[in-house]
């Protein structure tokens, strides 16, 4: 799996070092990439004794190493996984970088437990290797992880998470100025949903549901509040469940009892589908339109679910992955070879592509200077700096714009299951 | 060789091939396919994959008989447990790719690595070697084991380092070249792996230290025992002493990951002190344990966190002894109404407990005050008032500035010491004797003037006392409270932690959560196959040392004197197990 | 076992609790019928939902409870016995459906699953019992909970790195569509079927125990090892016997389990074997018939009491404090009939 390709990319360092040893520092690397003014600096490592933050250095011969830290152990395991797929299909694309190899190690980071996102990034830092990470899965684990990783100079993009707290300063999951996404806000995505509600399905009440997480909760939430500021819709009940119950009939009873139009529940496996499917057991329902959201929007939700939800026309809502032809004829049969599936595991795999090529991108630009000895000197700051200035970067996922954190593509697509897979019916691409 | 040496040697090869084949269908050979343990020589998967035979080849050859048949019993074991791999692989190959619909793991990569595609063997030769394989590996852990002791244990001492630096590589290399031993560890690993030369030296270090070191340890203490009582008396302070100044400056040595670790075995080791109080001393059986620390952590947070409900925004020294009381109040009263308890029954309560606090935790019900799912944020650190997210910062003599987690070891091993104070001082006490009384027969205990009410309620109040200072500690440290973490998991391994170390004994618990907490954290590698290992260690060491692994010496001594060590008075005779894996598994 | 509290403060305290939740309740039971947010029918619904799910929790809890029985030990790992079962059963429904078996026969098909099911599980139970268990029957009574504990966890992880960490969907079965009318309250076919199976396992374990030579055996194993054994009883034969039954029950609950909810994923003993363990110590554990008692009620109660204790009070989200609740009344119904609905003090 994953962990296979970072030992199997090892053994071509030493070709690269016998070949490298003849060039001159700062001649041949610098073609793959726009030179940064810093890189002509005679001195670099003086360059570096005056620049704010420091710099990382990269000994001649060592690959330049970054991290992921994902959950990829426990019950969300899947989508960790799948975005650290993502990221070995760009790694593998892009090769070498400023002619050295690229590692990522792979950390685990945990979903539930704060204290496990706090842990992968002392591991992070301490890897003094390290010169940027991707991740994490979890908003939660985002939160603890980030003053560990900020402390030590490095940057985090993360691929999926969505929580609208991390990238606003005046709320207090704000993850600070090192803090990126590729994923995009859920503020987004609640709007998308509570919009085609409003305008195509012309809903005007909705019950919604959240498993607990801050992800669903907050989602909910962004939910009800635009459904009511769109088209004055009324949220009938926000209810909850607990992740690991299987017998949702108490609940969608008395959802049913409420006859709302629409049911919003951005909950994940195996909770997603069993929902579904026991939705046909109460039949105040048989008419009410099911929403799920980006965490039942995967092959396993197909697997359990999958012939229900095509038969009440479930919608879905989440990151628009129709990113064109590069998406389905470059990026998805190696995504899907990786992965031995025939359906990607979860959606953010695309965003994990895009977070690894715009870190790569940083660390070029961050660039100073090799010394006399081949060691590679990359300004902090400057990697920072990268993300924060980035405009119009021409993305798998879209054309990106950070904005105070917030890199991610805005496009949300809403699909319905038809024929066994989901089908676009609206994006927001198309309707702006 | 007679048929029932015959019987056991296939019997014991094919359980060694089942184990091979789980090995592969769990995954965990096709992970570690190309994790180097020698680089260039032998992979982390082809390793685990051999163990079994070797382990197996080991202990046929356990026995007393003459040496042919000790050997042949290790071949035997060794070509059954190949051959049957080798069938298992044939028919994997055959059936795949459609294997792979049951077994996900079977993938193409994961055959082809395991029939030896790169040495251009065909799928029938690769299978065809593992008999080849496995008869090797078995022999030589049978040739291992008939080897005089002392030779045996270098072998084992070597092969154990090896095993043990390919391990730790991805936590000793950032350490080393954070030392500035570049060169160390360019000849030390390559690729992630050792290289041939450094294994070997590595073996032989391992080696030497297994043949020296029980005799020089053993050499010492008869020295020791021989010495006046004053010397001894000095040099049990100098010990002292030096594991003091050994705890003090570990931080600085073994850096912040390392040391974060540290902070997460020292919270266990709290729990576990805590715990111990409960089921240890009293003999209550709780499962729910995670409640307190759960509410020693939200009370905190709530009252020094500027942004919660209560918004105080207390100093943390100022809100530890209010937390204390409510916290030992909360063990009241969950204690009350179970007192007629016992036992399982007691177990399951608690266990509840456990369960209601988890969900009240991060209901929507209680949002308004303890936040929901996204908890309480903005908890001060210890020391820095200021609630900044760098966490605090302070200067210790020697150790010099301090912060992240070294900021919250040092009180966290202050706490952890006075609780082990405490446990200590209790266990000796008027207290601690009556707990033991009424552990051992409530009704005896009863009748002989012992309050069985008053000293239940006084354990599970001192439990959860301890349990939430880890709570309260645990806030601050993260400088937030989430629901997700107070899980019954969090029980069940306080839990472990206590009956792994020793039930009753405070050393025990340091033990149990360095080896329960603090391994999976250094083995952050095997990621998704760390609780496998954890549940099969958990059962293993249980089964080889079911009093624990540092038993409690009052213990022992009650053992010895067939007192049932039971938390609850059952009617069979109990005792310790031998060598309770003899002829079991091997039949 | 009330000789120690009699007439003490505590007696007092607890009639005042016992008023006071008879009183709560009954407020807030009328609190929320007022607010007519369900009608009869979805009472009526929300009951017969409860009933088969505590079906399935006592079918687990037979189990649970019949290994308790004999040796006074909790089997943590019941939970993932069952998983494993259910496992199988999927991969034998896929085949079967698959080839349209299923389609032509689904009853046959059906048997052929919880077989198929059961027998995994027996195995899986029986091997658990050789390997983990066996070793510590006289070790202290901990020592195999944290064995147990430890065997969960290898199991359940087993199985994820089997058959990876999705959910897979179970066959359908069309027969199990819609609902049957069931002394005039429609029940869903699938729900009718677990019920069915619930009672007539029941019945079928304690004639096994109580009416068979192997049973008598057990109870005198249950009763006391050593003097069973003097009397002739092989101690070790009994208690595998009773792991493989034990283990059989659980495997045909996993796959009726999986049946009704459609799906199978690894993780999916953990919880029902807790609401297991609860049933069965709510019913008084070692207790057939309790574990089937305990079984419905903890089903009942997490399908009707959240609605109708806080719904009235207009408290957010109350199905996701059913746990809560659920574990509040074994609290208190422990707090006032120590062992159990109908069980008796141990060892008396």
């Amino acid at each position: 799996m994953h962990k296979s390709l970072k030992w199997s990319v090892i053994p071509l360092t030493f070709l690269f070092i016998l070949a490298a040893c003849n060039n001159t520092p700062g001649e041949s690397p610098a073609m793959s990439s726009e030179p940064s003014a810093s890189q002509l600096a005679e001195d670099p490592s003086a360059a570096c004794a005056v620049l704010e933050g420091g710099c990382f250095e990269v000994p001649a011969g060592e690959p330049l190493t970054v991290a992921s830290a994902l959950a990829i152990s426990g019950d969300v395991a899947f989508l960790g996984n799948d975005t650290n797929f993502g990221i070995q299909v760009a790694q593998e694309e892009r090769g070498q970088v400023l002619g050295r190899d690229v590692e990522v190690l792979h950390e685990d980071a945990g979903c539930g437990d704060a204290a496990s996102g706090q842990t992968a990034a002392e591991s992070i830092v301490a890897n003094t290797a390290i010169l940027g990470v991707m991740g994490t899965t979890c908003s939660r684990t985002a939160v603890t992880a980030m003053p560990v990783l900020a402390n030590a100079g490095l940057v985090m993009v993360s691929p999926s998470n969505t929580a609208p707290g991390l990238t606003n300063p005046d709320h207090e999951q704000y993850g600070g100025p090192n803090y990126f996404r590729t994923a995009y806000n859920d503020k987004v995505q609640g709007a998308a949903v509570a919009k085609y509600a409003c305008e195509v399905l012309g809903v005007t009440s909705a019950a919604t549901v959240h498993d607990g997480s801050p992800y669903a909760e907050q989602l909910q939430q962004v939910f009800v509040d635009d459904f009511a500021e769109f088209c004055g819709g009324t949220a009938t009940s926000q209810n909850a469940i607990g992740v690991g119950d299987t017998d949702f009939h108490a609940v969608l009873t008395t959802i049913g009892a409420e006859a709302p139009d629409m049911i919003f529940m951005p909950i994940f496996d195996p909770e997603g589908p069993l929902m579904v499917v026991q939705s046909r057991d109460v039949p105040a329902l048989a008419d009410t339109i099911f929403f799920g959201a980006d965490g039942v929007k995967d092959a396993g939700f197909i697997a359990a679910a999958g012939t229900i939800a095509e038969d009440i026309g479930m919608y879905f809502s989440g990151p628009d992955l129709s990113f064109g032809s590069r998406y389905t004829d470059d990026f998805l049969p190696a995504l899907l070879e990786i992965e031995g599936t025939t359906e990607p595991l979860a959606p953010y795999h695309a965003h994990g592509y895009d977070a690894y090529n715009i870190l790569m991108d940083a660390i070029v630009a961050a660039w100073v200077g090799d010394d006399a000895d081949g060691t590679s000197y990359f300004a902090k700051n400057l990697i920072v700096e990268h993300f924060a200035t980035l405009t119009d970067y021409d993305g798998l996922t879209g054309t990106l714009t950070c904005n105070g954190g917030d890199c991610g593509s805005e496009e949300v697509s809403i699909a319905q299951l038809q024929g066994g897979v989901y089908t676009e019916v609206y994006t927001t691409r198309s309707a702006s | 060789m007679n048929g029932r040496y015959l019987r056991s040697a296939i019997l014991t090869g094919l359980v060694a091939g089942v184990a091979m084949i789980y090995l592969v269908l769990v995954g965990i050979v096709g992970v570690f396919a190309e994790r180097n343990v020698i680089t260039g020589y032998l992979t982390l998967g082809r390793m685990m994959l051999l163990i079994p035979a070797l382990v197996a080849g080991y202990r046929i050859a356990s026995g007393d008989g003459p040496f042919t048949r000790r050997v042949g019993s290790a071949v035997l074991v060794g070509a059954a447990a190949g051959l049957l791999f080798a069938g298992f692989l044939l028919a994997a190959v055959a059936l795949s790719p459609d294997i792979r619909d049951v077994f996900n793991r079977l993938s193409q990569k994961t055959l082809d690595y395991l029939t030896f595609t790169e040495l251009g063997l065909g799928s029938t030769a690769g299978s065809a070697l593992y008999v080849v394989l496995g008869l090797v590996m078995a022999l030589i852990g049978g040739l291992v084991r008939i080897t005089p002791p002392r030779t045996r244990r270098a072998l084992i001492g070597g092969f154990a380092a090896v095993v043990l630096m390919t391990m730790l590589e991805q936590f000793l290399r950032p350490r080393l070249l954070d030392f500035g031993w570049h060169d160390f560890e360019n000849w030390l690993y390559t690729s992630h792996g050792l290289t041939p030369v450094s294994a070997a030296v590595v073996f032989l270090v391992g080696s030497l230290g297994a043949l020296f070191w029980p005799d020089a340890r053993a050499k010492t203490r008869t020295q020791l025992a021989a010495a006046s009582p004053s010397t001894r008396k000095a040099v049990r302070w100098a010990a002292l002493l030096v594991v003091i100044l050994f705890v003090y400056t570990l931080p600085i040595i073994a850096g912040s990951f390392m040391t974060q670790v540290l902070v997460l075995v020292g919270f266990y080791i709290l729990l576990g002190l805590g715990l111990n109080i409960v089921v240890g001393y009293a003999g209550l059986l709780d499962l729910g344990y995670v409640a307190f620390y759960a509410v020693g952590a939200y009370f905190t947070a709530l009252l020094t966190s500027p942004t919660s409900a209560l918004g105080w925004g207390l100093s943390f020294w100022i809100a530890l002894p209010i937390v204390i009381g409510l916290s030992a109040g909360v063990g009241l009263l969950i204690g009350a109404p179970v007192l007629r308890l016992r036992g399982d029954y007691l177990a399951i309560v608690t266990l509840g407990f456990g369960e209601i606090a988890r969900v009240l935790l991060g209901s929507d019900a209680l949002k308004p005050w303890l936040g929901g799912p996204t908890g309480i944020l903005s908890v001060p650190s210890m020391i820095d008032m200021d609630p900044i997210r760098d966490g605090s910062q302070y200067t210790l003599p020697i150790v010099g500035e301090v912060s992240g987690p070294l900021a919250t070891y040092y009180p966290l091993i202050g706490f952890c010491l006075l609780a082990a104070f405490v446990a200590y001082r209790l266990k000796y006490s008027r207290t601690g004797r009556a707990w033991n009384a009424m552990r051992e027969d409530e009704d005896v205990a009863q009748a002989t003037g012992v309050s069985i009410v008053n000293y239940k309620l006084l354990a599970f109040a001192m439990g959860a006392a301890v349990g939430c200072v880890g709570g309260a500690i645990y806030a601050t440290h993260l400088l937030s409270v989430v629901p997700g973490g107070f899980t019954l998991i969090v029980s069940i391994t306080v839990l472990a932690v206590v009956v792994l170390g020793g039930m009753g004994s405070i050393p025990g618990v340091v033990v149990g959560a360095l080896a329960l907490i603090g391994l999976p954290e250094l083995l952050r590698e095997f990621a998704e196959y760390r609780l496998l290992v954890y549940g099969a260690v958990l059962v293993l060491v249980m089964i080889l040392r079911p009093e624990g692994l540092v038993p409690d010496a009052q213990r022992r001594a009650e053992l010895q004197e067939s007192h049932g060590p039971d938390p609850e008075p059952i009617d069979r005779p109990r005792g310790v197990a031998g060598d309770p894996l003899a002829g079991e598994v091997v039949g | 076992m009330r000789r120690p509290f009699r007439f003490s403060t505590l007696g007092i305290i607890q009639t005042v609790i016992a008023l006071a939740i008879v009183v709560g309740v009954t407020v807030s039971a009328i609190h929320t019928i007022n607010g007519g947010l369900l009608s009869p029918d979805d009472w009526r619904d929300l009951f017969v939902y409860g009933i088969s799910q505590g079906s399935l929790y006592a079918l687990i809890a037979l189990g649970y409870t019949l290994v308790y029985g004999v040796l006074l030990m909790i089997n943590f790992a019941h939970g993932d016995v069952y998983m494993f079962g259910a496992f199988t059963g999927f991969f034998v429904g896929d085949y079967l459906a698959s080839s349209e078996f299923l389609d032509t026969n689904p009853i046959v098909a059906l048997v052929v699953m919880l077989a198929a099911g059961a027998v995994t599980s027996l195995v899986v139970a029986v091997l658990l019992e050789r390997i983990a268990y066996r070793p510590l029957r006289r070790a202290p009574r901990l020592v195999p909970l944290i064995t147990a504990i430890g065997a969960s966890l290898f199991i359940s992880n087993t199985a994820r790195g089997f058959y990876g960490d999705g959910v897979k969907a179970y066959p359908h079965f069309e027969m199990l569509e819609g609902r049957i009318d069931l002394l005039g309250i429609p029940v869903l076919k699938g729900h009718a079927l677990v019920i069915a199976s619930a009672v007539i396992l029941m019945a079928v374990l304690w004639w096994f125990v109580n009416r068979t030579r192997t049973g008598r055996a057990m109870r005198a194993v249950s009763e006391d090892k050593d003097t069973a054994s003097l009397m002739g009883i092989d101690v070790d034969r009994i208690i595998s016997i009773t792991f493989a039954v034990g283990g059989a029950l659980a495997g045909a609950a996993g796959v009726l389990y999986a049946i009704v909810y459609n799906q199978v994923i690894w993780s999916m003993g953990f919880i029902p074997g807790i609401k297991a363990f609860t049933a069965a110590v709510l019913g008084g554990i070692g207790n057939i018939f309790g574990a089937m008692l305990g079984g419905l009620m903890l089903g009942i109660l997490e399908s009707v009491a959240p609605v109708l204790l806080l719904q009235g009070w207009g408290v957010p989200s109350p199905n996701q404090l059913r746990d809560a609740i659920a574990f509040t009344v074994l609290v208190l119904v422990l707090i006032f009939r120590p062992y159990g609905l109908l069980g008796r003090p141990e060892g008396k």
